[in-house]
């Protein structure tokens, strides 16, 4: 039975995400696509950074970059700077990129940690070129020749998510893609299967449709208040619950990362964008009010606030079917997880990929839902276990916050991966995962968990040639970064940059 | 804690050599290797099988062992696949070529397009596959714009020379080898604290490496080895020239036979049930059960090789195994007598690879119409776990190839494999029905020409490898 007509419910970037990535995939199969959004029913929207698999998105559709920058007001991201997360007053990046480069077939980390426990100081982030070029505020595209240290690491962007979704409304409604404004009111079902049918809109319209994609947001209007799927809560793992949002005025240079800050009780983000900051206050209100939230994120600024807070709610978890018979739910109705490591639109991504994957007949077979479930619940879960780490990484025990994840017990699979860290700097590539290895080891090393041991094959190479290959790695990074234009010129020369007057519009 | 000084490898066999030459190239030289080697001659080698796989070139470099130096110790020849002539009752004929994967045509796998139009045959794009039939062979070049530079390859072999190999290496003065069997363990729960041997020598050993396949005694105690039970004999007939690089499989209802053409011979396998043997009273055939240790590291010993995963060698799945398992081991060699993290994350890492090589096997009996016999009953009533369930239902309802994490066998396997067999998606695909059709299969026929066009200029096997020969016997 061929499926024709799906509906999209909702607008914001999931939704816009997914009807631009359809009217591409979907041109030629006759299938129409629907996306129903109300201006009423305002999205999340404030401000958001990315992970590198954005740009395989963007060109599979065939956007181009400089164009896409400029309506998104969008800078580069070499990695996000994690600031009082281990210790306060410490510091560290996790880039888009290795550490140092492997040695007869191991990887440079055991020959770190060979130096550290025979007296050697040097960090090992001195051994990340993105690093070190985002700490001195500079950018360029990797380099072409992969034996060039300029060529080891991958960037993503950092944009405003409301102007994303306007450009991608503008490409899908170009290919085809029919908007509804409108609110849902009802929702009927089919009496034997349970499959939804069609919408009913506030101004009586009816639409009916094969297929639904659920983008309304941690709602869930079709996935979980007509189909009760299920939420599976994370509160325990990770219990901020909610965020304070606001943009500013941007002071000093532009720069190519994001910044994360520990709190009390959460943490605070920085985008920097083209025309401004964003920044957010993430917090659980058990163990900080809203009002001093409030208070921390304004007084924390670095210019003067450009808008009024936007307070938002959420509860972390995942949905316990992301499809349900006929509905698909993408974006925040799929699952909920802070923004700590720019996965929120990365989730969104894999919901749509996954989705073309395993793309649905109209009878929607359940081997069909059952795979996509089983992928999905596994990215959530694996993006989970990562941003805990962050949390319990820590010597950090000022505050109720920190002292409740001193006592938490930890998921049999992230407590084996410290242990294995800690053991031996051990990080199993086992787990088909978006953060590999060397995302574990920034954050680990970043936040001072250090393993007491190294992989007996480092001590093959006499010590001072690996002191002098060191040496001469980090010597390497200095020189090339010393070379490398700044982010905001680099921006400018390949004309992704905005036009500053119509940028405050 | 004291730091780990003693490794000792138990076992005489290919797993036994080949995991303490591992140790003896790769571990720093304050760690003393003993290997306790067997007196008798080596029966379980052969279940590993008479091909290694394309992965077998960068394992023995980095266990010291050269090509050159292989094949010219050997009779070894190269391998581009397995020929299956007649698979199942319905005597399906394909080949299993080693090959890159194809090109990914602007989000579209080939592979996928290919399953999509019946009316496309897998083979014809497969350069190695029909290069193996022709009784071709030359090493992939390094030209990108050549068919063949997508080739991998590996050999064709005799595990019994390949020991002899291993065996013969010089070793350095940290490896010491006692010909002998053990004839006690002493054991504190899973700790083994030493091992006494027939001779009267009592060993004490940090870490101890159980290689010694499914000969008794086993070093730590674990339960007894249930599954299915094979059964090999093999011969070998001379050989004035060299046959294709292709091992080849027959089956019947007794099991199946494989030809692999070495340098000089053509080595002859049969594989049944036990009981459909005809007795010989000298050499009873060895047996060996196809069986899995859910745990083979506990306390300081590990299990490896076929001690641990004894599979079918219908493919080179068993030497894929052998290769991980050392490739594992080495990167989680213990640094004192607290092993308890290693021994957690080689178990880990050793249930998904043994699950992902027993799939693959598997496969060729699910779903595939096979004769009244014991031996096809037994290997078609082993349960079909979850991972594959859901791999062969994807495949047969959409085409779609369902991956897990590091598998051994990837998408063109396992395309390569269901095609062979025949599977073919219930549903079509309407999207990739939708995109570009005539554009991409009129580049498949581009492709299928050029490979059409190289394959004439490629040599015969056995020229190849007599002019190769010839060279390395002039240069090194």
């Amino acid at each position: 039975m061929t499926l024709k007509n799906i509906c999209i419910l909702g607008g914001g970037t999931a939704g816009w995400m997914t009807a631009a990535a359809l009217s591409h995939k979907l041109r030629r199969t006759g299938i129409n696509v629907t996306l129903i959004e109300s201006e009423q029913i305002g999205t999340v929207g404030v401000g958001e950074a990315t992970l590198p698999h954005i740009r395989f998105f963007n060109q599979t559709l065939g956007i181009n970059e400089a164009t896409f920058m400029k309506e998104t007001n969008a800078t580069f991201k070499l990695g996000i700077e994690f600031c009082d997360w281990g210790r306060l007053g410490d510091r560290y990046i996790h880039p888009f990129g290795d550490f140092g480069q492997p040695i007869d077939n191991l990887d440079f980390h055991h020959y770190w940690t060979r130096l550290r426990l025979s007296g050697d100081n040097q960090s090992l982030f001195d051994y990340s070129y993105p690093v070190r070029s985002a700490e001195e505020n500079k950018f360029h595209f990797p380099d072409n020749d992969l034996n060039s240290v300029r060529s080891t690491f991958g960037y993503a962007y950092q944009f405003d998510s409301f102007h994303y979704a306007r450009f991608l409304r503008l490409f899908a409604e170009e290919r085809g893609v029919t908007r509804v404004e409108g609110k849902v009111v009802a929702t009927h079902q089919d009496d034997k299967s349970g499959f939804i049918t069609r919408l009913t809109l506030d101004d009586g319209r009816d639409l009916e449709a094969d297929f639904f994609i659920d983008c309304s947001g941690f709602r869930g209007l079709l996935i979980e208040q007509t189909l009760k799927a299920g939420y599976q809560d994370w509160s325990e793992w990770l219990p901020c619950n909610r965020a304070v949002a606001v943009p500013c005025e941007a002071r000093g240079p532009l720069q190519p990362y994001t910044r994360a800050t520990a709190r009390k009780a959460g943490w605070q983000w920085r985008i920097p964008l083209q025309h401004r900051t964003g920044n957010g206050h993430v917090y659980c209100s058990e163990f900080i009010s809203d009002e001093e939230a409030h208070r921390t994120l304004l007084d924390t600024l670095e210019g003067p606030a450009q808008a009024d807070p936007k307070q938002l709610y959420f509860k972390t978890g995942r949905r316990n079917r992301f499809w349900s018979k006929n509905v698909v739910a993408i974006g925040l109705s799929a699952g909920f997880l802070e923004p700590l490591e720019s996965t929120s639109i990365h989730l969104i991504q894999e919901g749509i990929t996954h989705l073309i994957e395993l793309f649905p007949d109209a009878s929607c077979g359940a081997a069909d839902q059952a795979e996509y479930n089983r992928r999905m619940a596994l990215h959530y879960e694996r993006v989970r276990d990562f941003l805990l780490l962050h949390y319990v990484a820590t010597e950090r025990n000022d505050s109720d916050m920190w002292r409740y994840f001193r006592n938490l017990t930890l998921p049999d699979s992230l407590q084996a991966k410290i242990d294995a860290w800690k053991h031996r700097g051990y990080v199993p590539t086992y787990n088909q995962s978006l953060f590999l290895p060397p995302s574990w080891i920034a954050v680990f090393v970043g936040q001072n968990i250090l393993p007491k041991n190294y992989d007996i094959r480092a001590d093959q190479l006499d010590i001072e040639t690996v002191r002098q290959r060191s040496k001469a790695l980090s010597q390497a990074i200095e020189t090339h970064v010393g070379t490398a234009p700044s982010h905001a010129a680099f921006i400018k020369d390949y004309g992704a940059n905005i036009d500053s007057q119509a940028a405050r519009a | 804690m004291s730091k780990l000084a003693h490794i000792l490898v138990c076992g005489g066999g290919l797993a036994g050599w080949m995991t303490a030459t591992a140790l003896d190239v790769q571990l720093p030289p304050s760690i003393k290797i003993t290997l306790i080697d067997s007196p008798q001659t080596q029966t379980h080698d052969i279940f590993y099988g008479t091909v290694l796989p394309p992965t077998a070139y960068q394992f023995f470099l980095s266990i010291g062992l050269s090509e050159p130096i292989f094949l010219k110790q050997t009779h070894s020849s190269f391998s581009y696949g397995t020929h299956y002539l007649n698979w199942g009752r319905v005597a399906k004929n394909w080949v299993q070529c080693h090959q890159l994967p194809l090109p990914v045509d602007a989000g579209v796998p080939l592979i996928d397009l290919i399953t999509e139009f019946e009316a496309l045959t897998l083979e014809d794009y497969l350069i190695t596959a029909q290069a193996a039939r022709q009784g071709r062979f030359i090493h992939p070049p390094t030209d990108a714009s050549h068919p063949m530079s997508r080739a991998e390859y590996g050999y064709q072999y005799l595990p019994a020379e390949l020991l002899a190999l291993f065996k013969s290496k010089p070793r350095s003065d940290r490896f010491t080898v006692h010909t002998d069997t053990v004839s006690d363990i002493a054991r504190t729960d899973q700790h083994v604290s030493a091992l006494t041997l027939a001779s009267g020598m009592t060993i004490t050993a940090d870490f101890l490496i159980d290689a010694q396949s499914q000969i008794e005694p086993r070093l730590n105690a674990p339960q007894p080895r249930k599954g299915r039970k094979i059964m090999v004999m093999e011969t070998s007939q001379p050989a004035a020239t060299l046959g294709p690089a292709l091992r080849q499989i027959k089956c019947n209802a007794e099991g199946w036979q494989s030809l692999t053409s070495l340098r000089g011979q053509n080595h002859l396998l049969s594989l049944s049930s036990p009981q459909t043997r005809i007795t010989i009273e000298q050499n009873p055939a060895p047996e060996l059960t196809l069986a899995t240790e859910p745990l083979p590291w506990r306390g300081n010993c590990v299990q490896i090789g076929q001690a641990a995963c004894a599979l079918e060698p219908l493919t080179p799945a068993p030497m894929i195994m052998l290769q991980r398992d050392i490739e594992r081991l080495i990167s989680l060699i213990p640094l004192s007598q607290d092993m308890q993290v290693e021994a957690r994350e080689y178990n880990q890492g050793f249930q998904a690879d043994a699950e992902y090589a027993g799939m693959f096997n598997q496969a060729f009996y699910v779903g595939v119409s096979g004769y009244d016999s014991e031996f096809w009953q037994d290997a078609q009533s082993v349960p079909v776990g979850d991972k594959l369930s859901r791999k062969l239902a994807q495949f047969e309802g959409r085409g779609l190839h369902v991956d897990y994490d590091l598998e051994p066998f990837d998408a063109l396997d396992w395309g390569i494999l269901h095609h062979g067999l025949g599977r073919r998606p219930a549903r079509k695909n309407k999207l990739i029905r939708s995109e570009n059709t005539e554009t991409r299969i009129a580049a498949l026929g581009v492709l299928k020409s050029h490979i059409a066009q190289a394959l004439p200029s490629l040599p015969p096997h056995s020229i190849y490898m007599d002019k190769l020969l010839a060279y390395l016997a002039r240069t090194q």
